[in-house]
């Protein structure tokens, strides 16, 4: 799903690039010093974790996730893509520098809109907040166990990000020309399969994940920058 | 005695700005001859640095395989121009032209930056990105990412081993997606604990949230000899460009 250097037109690399390093900008800010290190391993996992290939049918693909990391990390996905982004196109050369901004606005834009949609029904059910958006009272309606609200909210935020980034992926093209549209068309279709499927297995995480370490979706629940206690405050 | 480009030192982040401005120079214009001069260049500036040539084919073949196959539909779908039928298909003969370019746009840009960048690191590339005054937390996410990367790909390959022991094997089913779905929670669950584990040891040493640079790079006589050629290459292609291609920036294809 990467865009190759050399295809998207100037105008929109440029505007993509401006959007995207505004991104990560606010996403930096969202951090505190002392979530980095959760930032960097979470999005180090990601990495890695794209390495598993699953069968789907005959053919195999590997799983996105980025459903997954914008509930975990909130804004500060948009960092956290750009590192693995950056790693990415040193080790295997893919992707191009040119079309960093625009690949990662792709990919991360996604994840943190399902991450605004998603994260005040996941903490509803975790927490017992109430939020504005009080769509579990829905889902509450049939019967549903919190176990399986929560796999649902998980299964719609995974394919959520990948239907999401595929779109995206085909509006770029489209917008870079007529003749691109033939293969955008081919890559949604030939991916749709692929959003379900990554659906399942986010949800599957987010209920592992809530059952075993429910914090983790704390990670993005700052909202006020707190500063790194330093050694003379700590001793104090 | 031979001279070699590979085994002078340059300053990384005159090599970062340098790739960033050949990158920009490609994508703005996109006329053939421009680009196979390009390409030419970059040809050149790999042998200069003598880029270890079976490993970068390699890379470069696998990025062509990738764009080959996306780029095999273009002669057919773009409609403009002469064409000549094949196998009962309109063959645009500009859809072939845009495909070309856009091979020789990738390929140049990829091999100016292994030419340039292939040497330096990811750790040193981020220490460089310090230097170019990039925010300091995306330093210090890259350079823990590119610490634990390998520890993090070491536990996946344990938890993995450790399930395929147990009889798992990859399937079109249920089971295979939810064990995987556990397989990558459980990676999830380990990194976050990694990260805790990490942030305690590093408040013991008194981290204070920034890694302090002391180490600085130096701009050398190399670097401005660099600089000055590379750039003068870069104005004789602009000019080429405008030559050729009539306007700046009038559209990557």
């Amino acid at each position: 799903m990467h865009i190759m250097d050399g295809i998207v037109t100037s105008p929109l690399l440029a505007g993509a690039t401006i959007i995207a390093v505004g991104a990560v900008g606010y996403g930096l800010k969202r951090v505190a010093p002392e979530d980095i290190p959760k930032i960097a391993l979470l999005a180090a996992a990601f990495f890695v974790a794209s390495v598993i290939r699953l069968p789907i049918g005959p053919t195999s693909a590997h799983l996105m996730l980025t459903g997954l990391l914008g509930l975990v990390l909130g804004p500060a996905i948009f960092p956290a893509l750009l590192a693995s982004l950056m790693m990415q196109t040193f080790i295997f050369g893919f992707g191009g520098i040119t079309v960093l901004g625009l690949n990662l606005l792709n990919m991360s834009l996604p994840g943190f809109v399902a991450f605004l949609i998603f994260m005040p029904l996941l903490r509803n059910e975790l927490f017992k907040e109430k939020s504005g958006l009080d769509a579990s009272q829905f889902l509450k309606f049939f019967a549903l166990s919190s176990k399986t609200r929560i796999f649902i909210i998980g299964f719609c935020a995974g394919s959520f990000a990948v239907f999401g980034s595929l779109l995206m992926v085909a509006l770029s093209l489209a917008l870079s020309g007529q003749e691109f549209f033939a293969i955008a068309k081919f890559m949604i279709l030939a991916n749709l399969p692929l959003a379900f499927i990554e659906g399942l297995v986010v949800g599957v995480i987010v209920q592992f994940l809530t059952s075993l370490k429910g914090e983790i979706f704390e990670v993005n629940s700052f909202h006020q920058t707190r500063s790194l206690r330093t050694s003379s405050e700590l001793s104090s | 005695m031979s001279f070699s480009l590979s085994e002078t030192s340059f300053d990384p982040r005159t090599l970062i700005l340098l790739s960033l401005c050949f990158a920009i120079l490609v994508i703005s214009f996109s006329s053939l001859q421009f680009l196979f001069c390009l390409f030419a260049f970059s040809v050149c500036l790999a042998a200069l640095f003598k880029v270890p040539f079976v490993s970068t084919m390699k890379k470069m073949l696998l990025i062509d395989g990738f764009m080959v196959l996306a780029l095999l539909s273009l002669p057919f779908t773009f409609a403009s121009g002469s064409f000549i039928l094949f196998l009962g298909f309109p063959f645009y003969w500009d859809g072939l032209w845009l495909a070309i370019a856009i091979l020789l746009k990738a390929n140049s840009i990829f091999l100016c930056f292994t030419a340039l960048m292939g040497r330096m690191g990811l750790a040193e590339f981020a220490h460089a990105l310090a230097h170019l005054n990039v925010p300091s937390s995306f330093v210090q996410i890259l350079l823990f990412m590119v610490r634990y990367i390998d520890v993090l790909k070491l536990e996946l390959q344990r938890m993995l081993r450790a399930m395929k022991c147990r009889g798992f094997r990859y399937s079109t089913s249920w089971h295979c997606w939810k064990s995987i779905g556990h397989l990558i929670g459980m990676l999830f669950v380990r990194s976050i604990e990694r990260a805790e584990q990490i942030l305690i040891a590093m408040k013991c040493r008194g981290f204070t949230g920034t890694f302090p640079l002391l180490h600085h790079f130096h701009y050398s006589m190399k670097d401005t000899a660099l600089v000055s050629t590379f750039i003068a290459f870069l104005i004789v292609f602009l000019s080429i460009g405008f030559l050729l291609d009539g306007s700046f920036l009038k559209g990557g294809i």
